[in-house]
C-alpha cells in the first residue's frame, strides 16, 4: 500500500510499556491535517498528546479505554481514500493484550514468499502453518521430501507414538522378503532403488511429418499408450511412501518440458481416459503455458508418472531419474535408423524387474502398433497392388462405376 | 511487605554483604529467609557470604547443616539506568558448587516457575529481569504453543504447534520474552522455524529439553542479555556438543563486552536485539 504513514506513540519513560487511549479526536476515515491533535494516550507518568505526522486521512481501529503498546504504530495516515479502503482491511499494529487474530492461513517467510510468487503460489496452496522456502521447493517437487527425524527423542510431554499422523490408508506395506531385498539393494555398490530397462521402437524408414508440434516425435503416443497400460500395471503408477507401496488412484501423465531453461513436469489429468487427439491438445496447451510461465502448482505436481522426450537432441541413451512420489519414468531417445528407444526407469522397491519389463514390452508393442495404425497405415494401388503409406503417393481418382479408387504415382504417370 | 508481615520483614544495614550475611545466619538457624538485593549490580558485594559461607556449610559441617537462603535480585538494562544499574551479572554466579541459580521469565506465571523454592535446602540465587516486572501475561503467537517441562524448576518451551522447528533458540529471563514475542518475525526474516527453549534453572542446567530440541533441529543459538564470554550460553553450547546425538551448528548472541551505556540509542546497540539474532541466524544458515 502506497503512501501510508504510521502514527507511532513514543515510549517516553522506561517504566511504561503500554498506555491507555483516553481521548480520540478523529474517527476512522476522517481527513486530517499535519499537526492536528488526534489522540491522547495516558501512561503512568503523564498524558501524551498525539499529533498527526502528515496530511491525509486517518485510519485506526481504537476505542476509548483501549490498551496500546508504546513505541509501536497505533494508526495510519493515508494519502487518498483508495488506499484508505485498503488500510481498513489491514489495520495498524494489533492492540496490546489482544491475541494475534487467527487467520487460518499459513504464514510464509520472506524467502518463501519470493519463491512462491515466482511460481504463482499463495498461502492457500500450502497446508502447513509456517512455510519456508524449502517447503515451497518441496511443493514444486524441486526438493526431496523432509527426512525423518534423526531419532525419536521424547519431548518434554512426550506424545504417544500412536499419536503420529497415520500413514495413508492407501499405502500397503511390502512383504518381508521385499523388505529384505530393499535392504540388500541399498547396501550394494549402486545403492540405488532406481532400475532402468530399454527397448527400441521400430519406426521403419517412415517419418512422421506434417504433424506440427509432434513432427518426428512420439511423446504423445507414448503418453497415450502408457496411461492406458497403467490400469493393467498399477505398480508403475505408484509411489514408495512410508515403507510401503502407494498405488495412485488416478493416472496423470507427466510430460517433462525443458526449453533450455527450467525443467518442469506438466501433469495431464486423467490421461488414461483421454483420446489421443485430446491428449495431444493437452500437451500443446501445457507447453504453451510452460513457455509463458503460466503452469499452475496443481499442474506441476499432480503427475503420477513421467515421460521425458530427448529424441530431438539426438542422444541415444538416457537413465531417467524418478521424480518424488512416482515409480515410473519413461525416457524417449533417438533409436538410430530404427526410430526411437524407450528407457524405463522404475523404483525397484515398488515393483520388480520382470514386471517392469512386461510393462515396457507391452508399451513398445502398443506404441509400435499405434504408429503403424496411425502413420504407417498402408493403402494399396488399385492398378499395381503396391502398398504405400497412407497419404504418400496415392492419388484418389474416379474409377469405373463412379467409385473413387487409389492410384500410385507410378501407375498414374505410366497411364 | 512490612505492613502485611511486620514480624517477617526485617530492616538491615545498607550493606549487601551484611544483608546477605543476616540471611545466611537466619537460614543456618532453621529459618527460610529471602534476601532482597534491590539492584543485581550490587550482587558483587554478596559474593563472600554466598561462596564462602552459604554454599560451603553443608559440606563443612558434615552434611548436618543446610543453608536454604534465597537471594533475589533484578538484573538487566533497557531502562537507561547506565553502567552500574543495568548489568546482567549472572555469569559471575554460575557454577558455584551447592548453589542454585534460577532465572524466572515472563512467559508463564511465577508460582509455576519458582514454587519449588520453598522445598529446597540449598542456597539459591534468583535473578529476575527488571523489564519483566512491567510485562503483561505472555500471548503466544499464532502457530505456536507453550509447553512446560516436568523439572522442579521447569524449562518452558515455545514451539511451533504443527510444524517441525528448524532452529533451537535457548534463552532465559528478560531476553526470553523479547524472543518469544518475536518468533514470527524471526521466522519471516530468516526462513528458519524457531523453537524457543527457556530454562529457569541456569545452574544446574536442565539440559534435557535443550539437547532434545537441538537433536531435532541441528542448529542452536544461545541468546542472553549479558556478554557471552564464559557465560550461560557458552556452557549450553559446551554441554550440547558433549551430549547431542549428532553434530549441531552452534552460535551465541549477547551484549557487547563493554559497560552498559545510559544513552538509550547506545544502550540499544550494546544489548542484544532481535535484529542481531536474525543477522546471526542468517550468517549461520550460509555456512
Amino acid at each position: 500500500m502506497a503512501h501510508a504513514i504510521e502514527v507511532v506513540v513514543e515510549r517516553e519513560s522506561a517504566n511504561d510499556a503500554d498506555g491507555t487511549v483516553v481521548e480520540i479526536y478523529l474517527q476512522p476515515g476522517s481527513p486530517v491535517k499535519k499537526g492536528e491533535r488526534i489522540f491522547d494516550i495516558e501512561t503512568s507518568k503523564a498524558v501524551q498528546e498525539i499529533y498527526a505526522p502528515a496530511d491525509g486521512f486517518l485510519m485506526h481501529s481504537l476505542t476509548l479505554g483501549d490498551n496500546i503498546d508504546l513505541g509501536g504504530a497505533i494508526a495510519r495516515i493515508v494519502a487518498d481514500l483508495a488506499s484508505a479502503a485498503a488500510a481498513v482491511a489491514t489495520p495498524a499494529a494489533p492492540q496490546a493484550g489482544t491475541a494475534a487474530p487467527r487467520t487460518g492461513l499459513p504464514r510464509l517467510s520472506r524467502d518463501a514468499t519470493a519463491l512462491a510468487t515466482q511460481y504463482g503460489l499463495g498461502p492457500a496452496d500450502f497446508d502447513r502453518d509456517l512455510v519456508t522456502a524449502t517447503d515451497v521447493r518441496r511443493r514444486l517437487n524441486l526438493e526431496p521430501p523432509a527426512p525423518k527425524a534423526v531419532q525419536a527423542v521424547p519431548t518434554m510431554q512426550a506424545p504417544p507414538v500412536a499419536a503420529r499422523a497415520p500413514v495413508s490408508a492407501n499405502v500397503k506395506p511390502v512383504a518381508a522378503h521385499k523388505r529384505d531385498e530393499i535392504e540388500f539393494l541399498s547396501r550394494g555398490a549402486g545403492a540405488s532403488m532406481l532400475s532402468v530397462l530399454g527397448a527400441v521402437v521400430g519406426y521403419g524408414d517412415l517419418i512422421r511429418d506434417g504433424e506440427g508440434f509432434f513432427e518426428r516425435k512420439i511423446v504423445d503416443i507414448v503418453a497415450f499408450e502408457a496411461s492406458r497400460l497403467m490400469r493393467a500395471h498399477p505398480k508403475m503408477n505408484a509411489a514408495w511412501r512410508d515403507g510401503g507401496v502407494e498405488l495412485h488412484r488416478s493416472v496423470h501423465a507427466g510430460v517433462a518440458f525443458d526449453n533450455d531453461g527450467r525443467l518442469l513436469v506438466y501433469g495431464i489429468e486423467d490421461a488414461d481416459g483421454l483420446e489421443l487427439e485430446d491428449l495431444q491438445d493437452e500437451i500443446m496447451e501445457g507447453f504453451k503455458k510452460y513457455a509463458r510461465n503460466k503452469l499452475s502448482l496443481k499442474e506441476l505436481t499432480r503427475a503420477t508418472f513421467t515421460i521425458t522426450d530427448l529424441s530431438a537432441t539426438g542422444v541415444d541413451y538416457v537413465l531417467p531419474l524418478l521424480p518424488n512420489g512416482q515409480s515410473c519414468i519413461i525416457g524417449i531417445v533417438n533409436g538410430g535408423r530404427d526410430g526411437f528407444a524407450l528407457y524405463l526407469g522404475f523404483d525397484h522397491r515398488v515393483t520388480e524387474g520382470l514386471a517392469a519389463s512386461r510393462f515396457l514390452a507391452a508399451l513398445r508393442a502398443k506404441v509400435q502398433s499405434a504408429i503403424a495404425m496411425l502413420y504407417i497405415q498402408t493403402e494399396v494401388c488399385a492398378f499395381c497392388d503396391g502398398a504405400h503409406p497412407v497419404g504418400k503417393g496415392l492419388l484418389r481418382i474416379a474409377g469405373s462405376g463412379g467409385m473413387d479408387v487409389l492410384c500410385c504415382q507410378t501407375c498414374w504417370v505410366e497411364g | 511487605m512490612q505492613t502485611a508481615f511486620p514480624d517477617r520483614a526485617l530492616t538491615t544495614p545498607i550493606s549487601e554483604g551484611a544483608i546477605t550475611g543476616v540471611g545466611v545466619g537466619l537460614a543456618v538457624a532453621g529459618n527460610r529467609p529471602m534476601v532482597e538485593i534491590m539492584f543485581g549490580d550490587f550482587m558483587t558485594l554478596t559474593v563472600d557470604q554466598i561462596v564462602s559461607n552459604a554454599a560451603k556449610f553443608y559440606h563443612m559441617y558434615n552434611q548436618a547443616v543446610t543453608c536454604p537462603v534465597v537471594v533475589r535480585t533484578p538484573m538487566g538494562g533497557r531502562r537507561g539506568y547506565g553502567p552500574t544499574h543495568s548489568q546482567s551479572l549472572e555469569r559471575l554466579f554460575l557454577g558455584i558448587d551447592n548453589c542454585l541459580v534460577l532465572s524466572p521469565n515472563a512467559l508463564i506465571d511465577i508460582p509455576r516457575q519458582l514454587g519449588a523454592i520453598r522445598r529446597i535446602e540449598t542456597p539459591a540465587i534468583v535473578f529476575e529481569n527488571k523489564v519483566d516486572y512491567t510485562m503483561r501475561p505472555y500471548k503466544v503467537p499464532e502457530y505456536y504453543k507453550v509447553e512446560i517441562g516436568s523439572a522442579e524448576f521447569p524449562t518452558v518451551a515455545v514451539r511451533p504447534e504443527r510444524v517441525e522447528p528448524t532452529v533451537t533458540l535457548v534463552s532465559y529471563g528478560g531476553m526470553s520474552r523479547i524472543l518469544a514475542d518475536a518468533l514470527l518475525r524471526i521466522f519471516e526474516e530468516t526462513d528458519l522455524v524457531p523453537e524457543l527453549i527457556v530454562p529457569i534453572s541456569l545452574h544446574p542446567i536442565d539440559l534435557g529439553p535443550i539437547v532434545e530440541s537441538a537433536n531435532r533441529t541441528g542448529m542452536l543459538l544461545a541468546i542472553e542479555e549479558g556478554p557471552t564470554f564464559a557465560a550461560f550460553g557458552a556452557e549450553v553450547l559446551a554441554q550440547v556438543s558433549e551430549h547431542a546425538a549428532r553434530p549441531i551448528q552452534l552460535g551465541r548472541v549477547g551484549a557487547q563486552p563493554m559497560p552498559v551505556p545510559s544513552v538509550p540509542e547506545l544502550e540499544d546497540m550494546a544489548l542484544p536485539s532481535v535484529g542481531r539474532v536474525i543477522e546471526t541466524l542468517r550468517g549461520m544458515k550460509k555456512v
